[in-house]
């Protein structure tokens, strides 16, 4: 690190000596052990965060991590004072109408400006991480990669694509030979695809580091305007305020546009390359002691999920076809339940055959029919077994009934051996449903053909 | 004229107030107790797998007479719209006089990781919408989709609109390529294949860190520092670990649902074009002929306007309403604001259209 970078004002800490009447209110929050070369911001935030593990432990899980977000943008809080309270302390002795203060203004824009350009050559943690503050979106990232991309820690900083290049332009000049040639060929490629996706990270935290630089340039622009307009900023948060409106503004200049779409899918395209081919590879390994893999568990997954719609299928149709039952039966008992006035008329006339009209009063419409495209449910299958148990008595009831009906049938018409209950209605025809809302009976008129 | 009537030692003297209300805030934080959810009274009547089909207890003597089932969307959980006293859309519908259904989709895992939309909306919401229409002996029902739970709706409707009486979409995609929409600017070079290829179901985390990526420094920052002034009050406090708790309960999504929603809804953009299949079915929302209550947020980040607003035009109803919120994504269901405006007009938007 060069030692300009230390020189450069957005690091000093004149700006410490103003808060002597501060420092003696740091002792609400318990022990505090100053850093030998930390900026008072990061002094506070320390302290702070002293004091918050002390007492963490007592904290629900619930507050824990609001705890450590709002300690994390305090820091930024404190940071944006510091380097305010550098230039004001500068315009202090500049004439309030003067326009002196502008070239104040722009030197410490410029400043900061250059402290996050040496936080992006130098590497992410080649600086005070006082300057995460301004690279909320690729630390995201990195807390995503984290936790997501499968990286047992945040490789997207750990590792240097120019010295990767070295190693990999000499590993992957080896051809593979002998018996594991072909796992070697998988381990050489999972490389190239760690380093498209190393390239890709990099690509995005550059793009994402220009937000911020373009953000202050628009901070800048709008303090001069507001210098033109007579307005004035009379407190730090609106300060902060205004600064996370110009890194929003510049954030979605950026975010909405075809290169930023490019971008992301690129770096979501690679880590996913990475990943996949990753677990192959591991996949490999877990196969060679017998254990298994995840390969093995998304088969398993499909079938069941291909038995599980199979079986929803079934379901609904036999449900469909329980409801179908019940509901003939339901018609046949009412029919064999009806006094049959049937006029017999002579054999050798009639060819051994009675028609009987009669209102049936049968409700063939049942609501519940319109269920044909109905997937049955496990909870429904519970129902219906239920259903069909104490329905399986009213069967042997109905049965019963019958019994008795074709034996008082037979009494006055021994040969008769079918009774035709005509069609029965179909909402899968495409009738509209809402007219079976009443779910009433069904007058219509029908013919009941006794054969003998 | 220079712009800053501000020493530094008035900065010093902001920051050690700031330090001290931080403090204090800290302590407030760390009396918080566990932070419950809901604020109606319901019952299970349903479940499948791990959806639920929830019953919220009417709050009226008299109701209307055709229920409203709600539709969530995957994302995030459903307790949103019945967050706290005061805070409840669903709570503002009861007192409306409705009889209202909620469908939770509960926490997809491995066992969901082959899930379909077809077995979303032709599966659950099907079976939802049966099991109520059995229970209230009726032919067809109110439906009420939130976010991509409107898209699932219109999709259901365009389907099976003989089950559905009347439809009310809130802040729902429907253009999913509005040139302001930066969900669809994310996803429109993602090879989603590859994505849930390599990861199966979609971890909850990487839905909240796209989010969060929409407006990263309000959400990650400025919202926080927000909080600091609001740490003196318990109650307000409460409140904001209450919000806090439903944007970070995010449910994994299930691999295959995951991947037809962005490819056909984002990449394709088949809501408008007629393209979504569900199953083996086109959706077609011209098949949509019912009444529709179209509500969209005026400063959704998430859905833009435009992209809700889409819907006019897209179906045969001759009978399609739009209502605006002057609010956001989320305000729309928690704010006060929104608690005196939208469940009122719904349940009078209903109430017109019993017969």
């Amino acid at each position: 690190m060069s030692k300009d970078y230390f020189n450069n004002p957005f690091m000093g800490s004149d700006w410490a000596g103003l808060f002597n009447d501060y420092m003696n209110g740091l002792n609400s929050f318990g022990t505090f052990v100053p850093g030998h070369e930390q900026t008072r911001a990061d002094q506070w935030q320390k302290a702070m965060e002293f004091w918050w593990k002390s007492m963490q432990s007592e904290v629900p899980g619930i507050a824990n991590p609001t705890a450590q977000r709002l300690l994390e943008q305090s820091r930024t809080f404190y940071m944006l004072g510091q380097q305010f309270s550098d230039l004001l302390e500068k315009l202090s002795s500049v004439s309030t109408e003067s326009s002196e203060y502008l070239q104040y203004l722009v030197n410490q824009i410029e400043s900061m400006k250059a402290v996050m350009q040496a936080s992006r050559t130098l590497g992410h943690h080649s600086v005070s991480d006082v300057l995460d503050a301004w690279q909320v979106p690729g630390d995201l990232w990195s807390h995503y990669l984290k936790n997501i991309a499968g990286a047992d820690k945040d490789i997207s900083h750990a590792l240097i694509v120019d010295d990767l290049d070295t190693f990999m332009d000499k590993y992957l000049n080896l051809p593979g030979v002998g018996y594991a040639r072909e796992y070697q060929e998988k381990l050489q490629k999972n490389a190239v695809l760690l380093k498209e996706f190393l390239k890709a990270s990099e690509e995005y935290n550059e793009a994402m580091g220009n937000v911020g630089t373009r953000a202050l340039d628009s901070l800048r622009d709008r303090i001069i305007d507001m210098a033109k307009n007579g307005e004035q900023i009379t407190s730090l948060r609106q300060l902060y305020n205004l600064w996370v409106d110009c890194n929003e503004e510049a954030y979605a200049d950026f975010v909405f546009s075809k290169e930023y779409s490019a971008l992301y899918g690129n770096l979501v395209n690679a880590m996913s390359a990475y990943r996949l081919q990753s677990n192959g590879i591991r996949d490999d390994i877990l196969a060679s002691h017998s254990l298994p893999t995840r390969g093995d568990l998304e088969a398993m997954q499909k079938q069941s999920a291909n038995f599980s719609k199979k079986l929803n299928r079934a379901m609904a149709r036999h449900h469909n076809d329980e409801l179908r039952i019940e509901e003939l039966e339901k018609q046949l008992n009412e029919l064999m339940s009806q006094e049959v006035t049937a006029d017999v008329p002579d054999k050798k006339a009639s060819g051994n055959s009675a028609v009987v009209t009669k209102k049936t009063g049968v409700g063939i419409g049942d609501r519940t029919t319109s269920r044909d495209t109905g997937k049955e449910t496990k909870k429904k299958a519970g129902k219906k077994a239920a259903k069909k148990a104490s329905g399986a008595k009213t069967g042997q009831r109905s049965k019963r009934k019958m019994s008795r009906k074709k034996a008082e049938v037979k009494k006055t018409a021994p040969d008769t051996k079918v009774v035709n209950i005509g069609s029965r209605k179909s909402e899968a025809a495409g009738g509209d449903a809402s007219t079976a809302d009443s779910g009433g009976k069904n007058s219509s008129k029908k013919t009941i053909e006794i054969k003998f | 004229m220079i712009p800053f009537q501000l020493s530094p030692d008035d900065v010093s003297r902001e920051i050690l107030d700031f330090n001290r209300k931080l403090a204090e805030g800290l302590n407030v934080l760390s009396e918080l107790e566990d932070i419950n959810v809901g604020a109606c009274e319901k019952e299970a009547v349903y479940e499948e797998d791990k959806v639920v089909l929830y019953h919220f207890k009417p709050r009226t003597d008299k109701q209307n007479p055709v229920p409203l089932l709600i539709v969530y969307a995957l994302v995030n959980r459903p307790y949103m719209a019945d967050l706290q006293e005061g805070r409840s859309m669903i709570q503002g519908l009861l007192e409306a006089g409705l009889d209202v259904y909620l469908v939770d989709w509960g926490y997809p895992d491995a066992a969901e990781r082959f899930l379909t939309l077809d077995d979303y909306i032709n599966g659950y919401i099907d079976n939802c919408v049966d099991v109520i229409r059995e229970r209230h002996n009726l032919n067809r029902i109110n439906l009420l989709g939130i976010c991509q739970g409107g898209s699932f709706s219109l999709c259901y409707t365009a389907l099976n609109q003989k089950k559905v009486k009347n439809l009310i979409t809130t802040v729902t995609p429907v253009d999913f390529q509005t040139k302001d929409d930066l969900l669809s600017n994310l996803v429109r070079n993602v090879d989603i294949d590859t994505v849930v290829d390599s990861m199966g179901n979609i971890p909850g985390e990487v839905l909240n860190w796209t989010f969060l990526t929409l407006k990263p420094y309000r959400l990650t920052g400025q919202k926080y520092l927000d909080l600091v002034d609001i740490l003196d009050d318990r109650e307000k406090a409460e409140n904001f670990m209450r919000m806090e708790k439903w944007i970070f309960d995010s449910p994994d999504q299930a691999g295959e649902a995951y991947r037809e929603f962005i490819r056909q809804f984002y990449q394709g953009n088949g809501l408008v074009k007629g393209t979504v299949k569900i199953g083996n079915r086109t959706v077609d929302l011209m098949n949509i002929s019912i009444p529709i209550l179209n509500i969209y947020a005026k400063d959704d980040h998430l859905v833009p306007p435009d992209s809700s607003r889409a819907l006019a035009g897209c179906t045969a109803s001759e009978d399609y309403s739009e209502l605006e919120f002057p609010g956001g994504h989320i305000g729309i269901y928690v704010s006060g604001k929104a608690q005196k405006m939208i469940p009122p007009a719904v349940g009078k938007w209903l109430d017109e259209r019993i017969k």
